[in-house]
């Protein structure tokens, strides 16, 4: 289960990578790119949450990160779908979350 | 053959000055259709203040695109509204759409509005056996909903009929010219129509501020008369954007069906009538060929099926007039008509389906009730913050499973064509470049027009209307000119011009 959830943020952080490509160059994202990215990460969030209630030791650390940068993908998604303009920060931010999540996952796994 | 729609043929122009003022006012119209003047004149009747905002000319949106037939029946069926509420809320709607009708005659009579305004049968046609149960579960359901409805063997058509579904006292008219002479009657009594003003934004509080390029309305309460509300709301999830077309044809015969005629087919009726012109010329109308807005490629084709249609069963001399029009059918089957939720000020009227013109009026009339503050039987029936989730689920997944897929197609570095040198003239494609979706328009002249393709909306890629010459969102039916500016939707700003030089 674990492997799967590495698998899927790690295709999620590809897409991510270029949909960050995107919004720094202050361009239209695609939203087939987008819509794939987010249920992608989710599925991987979820799978996450049920090993982390199956199993002990959980990787508490990774699955906080991975909630926050699901929040702020969330909040960017909004932005985006409703015509605002995506902070860079933002954008920038929910990436280093998911980042550094995926980063605590991979060495919990090992 | 006129590529635009015998009532808009048929009608004198208008002449609203555009705004060019601050206006304080108690209610602001967004929309000068049958909804937007109607209610312009409800208001104004009872002592408001109101400034009706139409973007293009009164009428000049779905109102004049459409059939000019009243009826109290729908065109989603009685049957199947009550399987899916019940007895009493048929009944309602018989009712309500009845009392929108009587509402339509009594303002054309008070005003000696000259619109061809008559009351004539209608008439639910079936051509087979099979057609005909279904004729006979609406049968039931009318008399269930109150109404007079009768089954004949015989209609006035000259093609065979399994059986005919009739109810007397329904009414056609011409709503070009019922809408605007009833705006020139209103207009300076109270209410305040101005043209060519289209709102580029909207702040909703208290008060309530519309925005137009030269002057602003500040109102108590605003009412969005534009068939899809504008702006982004939650509703929109809820409504299924249709375009549907129309032909008007000359017989030969010279011998016109009377009244309204819905002919059953799978898996859409078409709707017969005929209309006869102020200078006497009559013309047989017949629409049909529904579809998702831009989603269907090559769409003049619907004309031809809808002409090889009329041409079996009519003995067609030629086609006069052709032109679509677009509704919005409601993920439970009844409009939204009323406020957004129990203490907004900003009023909605949509989900028509393709039955506008009556529940147009009686939007009007629901609306008007509500900012005056009289009890309307009919207002919680149509309540745009009713619950009823089972009732929604099916076309709710159905239409934003098909927007998500939508959404699925604007895949990077994909669009029609590669470069805008491939376009003919006449010919619109999406074109990316540098990394962005441009939507390409080459007209008779070969002139480039290049704006977004990216839906100003909710940011769907537009398609190429073939038969209209615009760009339509396929998600939730905001439609564009060639140049980027917005027709009809909930879409408010336009899409962004591109520059043409140095293209690829």
């Amino acid at each position: 289960m674990i492997i799967t959830a590495i698998d899927l943020f790690a295709f999620a952080a590809l897409l991510g990578v270029f949909l960050l490509v995107f919004i720094l160059k202050n361009k239209e994202t695609p939203k087939a790119v987008t819509f794939i990215h987010g249920p992608v990460a989710a599925i991987g969030l979820i799978l996450l949450i049920i090993y982390s209630f199956q199993y002990r030791p959980a990787p508490i650390a990774s699955l906080a990160l991975f909630i926050i940068a699901a929040i702020g993908g969330a909040a960017i998604s909004v932005l985006d779908i409703t015509g605002k303009s995506i902070p860079k920060w933002l954008a920038l931010l929910h990436g280093s979350l998911a980042v550094a999540g995926f980063i605590f996952l991979v060495a919990f796994a090992l | 053959m006129k590529k635009t729609s015998v009532w808009k043929d048929d009608a004198e122009a208008s002449h609203y000055s555009p705004l060019q003022t601050d206006l304080n006012v108690d209610v602001a119209i967004i929309g000068g259709g049958i909804t937007g003047i109607t209610a312009g004149y409800l208001l104004a009747h009872a002592g408001k203040s109101v400034a009706v905002l139409e973007a293009q000319q009164i009428g000049g949106g779905t109102t004049g695109f459409s059939t000019g037939n009243l009826y109290a029946v729908v065109d989603e069926r009685l049957y199947i509204l009550q399987s899916k509420f019940d007895t009493d809320t048929i009944h309602d709607v018989a009712a309500s759409r009845t009392a929108a009708i009587q509402q339509v005659e009594n303002i054309i009579r008070g005003f000696s509005i000259d619109c061809d305004f008559h009351r004539t049968p209608f008439r639910l046609i079936s051509e087979t056996e099979d057609d005909t149960s279904t004729l006979q579960r609406e049968y039931q359901a009318c008399l269930e909903a109150g109404l007079e409805a009768y089954i004949d063997t015989m209609a006035p058509v000259p093609f065979y009929i399994n059986a005919a579904l009739r109810i007397d006292d329904q009414a056609q008219f011409n709503p070009m010219q019922y809408v605007k002479a009833l705006a020139t009657h209103i207009q300076g009594t109270g209410c305040a129509i101005f043209e060519h003003s289209k709102v580029v934004s909207i702040k909703e509080g208290s008060p309530n501020i519309l925005y137009t390029e030269n002057g602003s309305v500040t109102a108590e309460n605003i009412i969005h008369a534009t068939h899809s509300p504008k702006g982004i709301m939650a509703v929109h999830s809820l409504l299924g954007p249709y375009r549907e077309y129309v032909l008007a044809a000359k017989l030969n015969s010279g011998d016109y069906p009377e009244g309204i005629c819905w002919v059953l087919n799978k898996p859409h009726h078409y709707s017969i009538r005929t209309y006869t012109s102020k200078s006497g010329e009559s013309y047989l109308l017949v629409l049909g060929e529904p579809h998702k807005v831009g989603q269907k490629e090559a769409n003049e084709a619907c004309f031809d099926s809808l002409e090889a249609y009329l041409r079996r069963r009519f003995d067609v001399k030629s086609v006069e007039y052709r032109w679509s029009a677009q509704h919005y059918k409601a993920a439970d089957s009844l409009p939204y008509i009323g406020a957004l939720h129990p203490k907004s000020s900003v009023y909605i009227a949509t989900g028509f389906a393709a039955d506008g013109l009556t529940y147009g009026t009686l939007a009007a009339m629901i609306i008007s009730d509500l900012i005056l503050g009289i009890k309307n039987p009919w207002s919680e029936v149509y309540a745009p913050h009713r619950h009823n989730p089972l009732k929604t689920a099916g076309r709710f997944i159905k239409e934003n499973v098909n927007v998500f897929a939508q959404y699925l197609k604007d895949i990077p570095y994909h669009a029609d064509v590669e470069t805008v040198s491939s376009i003919v003239p006449g010919e619109g494609k999406t074109v990316e470049i540098e990394g962005e979706k441009f939507a390409a328009y080459r007209d008779e002249s070969a002139e480039l027009h290049l704006v977004s393709a990216v839906c100003t909306h909710m940011k769907c890629i537009v398609n190429w209307n073939e038969e209209a010459k615009s760009w339509d969102c396929p998600c939730h039916g905001s439609r564009f000119t060639v140049d980027g500016q917005v027709i009809e939707g909930p879409a408010i700003a336009d899409l962004p011009k591109k520059e043409t030089n140095n293209l690829p």
